[in-house]
């Protein structure tokens, strides 16, 4: 089962439409939108962060979906087929199939995640810490910046 | 992880009940099958026993009111190559669909080495060349050699089985841009097929869209492989492959068996001759009363009479004086496939019990009677 999955997984990877559209047209998208200065800047820093969690939600979603086409080509190019005549058990092949879906989703959440860090120094808050402003100083060199100090101040 | 099988618990069946004997489930002589004869061939058998390679009893399967095929009967002893022959196509294709599991037969038993197919599939006892299979994207030839390889209890050296695919080179191209066309794609097909180094390999019509050079490649690697003992079922349309690769052959028509037996043997059961000759404005009404005829056809004011004794039929065309441009020749295995799967219409008549016009049918009756005889 681990096999196949990494085997589902190296075919994705390997998908350049999937690599272009699904993980390098999202962070495009997202450092585009987050740095369109619309309002003389004062906009941007309550958006970045927002942006970049949506941004990677619909990256997330568009990838999981991709497994339900994947699927269906397979199932058309009698892949499927072939695959009952191996000794791989059926249903291990769904798990496997189910477990890709959830694997195939991390490359489009990490991009957009890294460039929302990394190009928009976004910090969020850890869950259940304390003040948002002293959590968001340690993490972003601009505070002004973050997201959650700018609700906080804002 | 289990699953029910589709084709039900294979119960013990109780001996002379296995199914309904029709003459046609000829076990091969001197095949290696099951030494203790017709009775009980499922019972008392493990998985590792003697039971054959495939066994099929009273194998029914419809679709809707289309019946693919009804009561087929097939017993396949281990270490065998057997040719699986049908004009309808697509008869041949359900019924290895349903002899590998991926159909449920609409009645009857199917066991290969004695256990359901889906078990024999899943103890990696089989291996499956089908023939809608296309290459699937983004992946190289040697991953999904050593994935599938991988997926079976004992497999053999990856490279050992692309070597014996001939897929060596390309090992490393993606499966989807192979070049060289249907060669090279049928070559990795039969690579999958092979990767678990199976007991049975099942294909269907390997060989259609190859050119002479590849299908002896193809053919010449099965036969390294059948040199290891293990049991190859193939369907083909091409008439001499069977002959020449095969060391049985099936021939089902309209649904059921027609002739089973060695190329030679089909060859014989439909009349071992043709005697041809110029009737020059002669009647040919009666000449299916000649000795040894078993099917006249008359075309162009020249008869043609197949014949099973071909001596003694020479000889009654001379005491009539008839011998004129007198032309004897074996049947050919393609005679034998044409006079055993009759017209289209006759055959469908032939199946429905056997009432079927008289004249158009005179040759397949012929045949199917002569294949009765060879069965037994």
């Amino acid at each position: 089962m681990i096999a196949y999955l990494m085997l589902e997984v190296r075919r994705t990877l390997r998908d350049s439409g999937f690599v272009i559209f699904g993980v390098g047209m999202l962070v495009a998208m997202y450092l585009l939108f987050s740095n369109l200065v619309l309002d003389g800047g004062d906009q941007q820093a309550r958006t970045t962060a927002p942006l970049m969690v949506g941004m990677a939600a619909y990256g997330a979603l568009g990838s999981a979906l991709s497994v339900g086409t994947g699927l269906a080509e397979d199932r058309s190019l009698g892949w499927l087929r072939q695959l009952r005549l191996t000794p791989l058990a059926p249903s291990r092949v769904v798990a496997a199939r189910a477990l890709t879906g959830s694997v195939v989703v991390l490359p489009a959440i990490v991009a957009v995640l890294l460039a929302g860090r990394l190009v928009n120094h976004v910090a969020l808050a850890p869950l259940g810490s304390g003040a948002p402003s002293s959590a968001c100083s340690g993490w972003a060199p601009r505070p002004s910046r973050c997201w959650a100090s700018a609700t906080a101040t804002g | 992880m289990t699953q029910p099988a589709r084709t039900g618990p294979l119960a013990p069946v109780a001996p002379g009940a296995a199914g309904p004997a029709t003459s046609a489930s000829l076990t091969r002589p001197g095949g290696l099958a099951n030494p203790d004869g017709a009775g009980g061939r499922f019972d008392a058998q493990g998985p590792s026993g003697a039971a054959p390679a495939v066994q099929l009893s009273g194998v029914t399967r419809h679709y809707g009111t289309v019946r693919a095929f009804a009561g087929l009967d097939l017993e396949i002893a281990r270490g065998s190559t057997v040719a699986l022959l049908d004009r309808n196509r697509a008869g041949k294709s359900t019924a290895l669909n349903v002899l590998l599991g991926l159909l449920p037969p609409t009645a009857g038993e199917v066991a290969l080495f004695g256990v359901p197919p889906r078990r024999a599939v899943r103890e990696g006892r089989v291996g499956a060349m089908l023939q809608d299979g296309r290459p699937i994207p983004r992946v190289m030839v040697r991953e999904l050699v050593r994935f599938v390889a991988a997926s079976y209890p004992a497999p053999p050296p990856v490279a050992r089985t692309l070597a014996l695919a001939g897929l060596d080179a390309l090992a490393d191209r993606r499966v989807d841009r192979l070049s060289g066309g249907q060669a090279q794609r049928v070559r990795f097909a039969l690579a999958l097929a092979l990767a678990g180094n199976p007991e049975l390999v099942v294909l269907d019509e390997p060989t259609t869209a190859l050119d002479v050079a590849a299908r002896r490649a193809f053919w010449e690697a099965i036969r390294r492989y059948t040199g290891r003992d293990n049991t190859v079922l193939f369907s083909t349309h091409y008439l001499p492959e069977a002959d020449e690769n095969a060391d049985r052959i099936v021939v089902i028509d309209g649904g059921r068996i027609v002739a089973d037996g060695s190329g030679a043997e089909v060859k014989r059961s439909v009349g071992g001759h043709l005697v041809a000759f110029d009737l020059a404005g002669a009647s040919g009404a009666d000449l299916a009363r000649l000795p040894g005829v078993t099917a006249v056809r008359v075309r162009g004011g020249r008869a043609r009479l197949r014949s099973v004794d071909s001596d003694a039929t020479v000889l009654a065309l001379a005491e009539r004086g008839a011998v004129r441009g007198l032309e004897v020749t074996p049947a050919s295995l393609d005679d034998a496939f044409l006079a055993l799967t009759a017209a289209p219409e006759t055959a469908r008549g032939a199946t429905r019990g056997g009432a079927a016009g008289v004249g158009a049918t005179r040759d397949g009756a012929a045949g199917r009677g002569a294949a009765e005889a060879v069965a037994r």
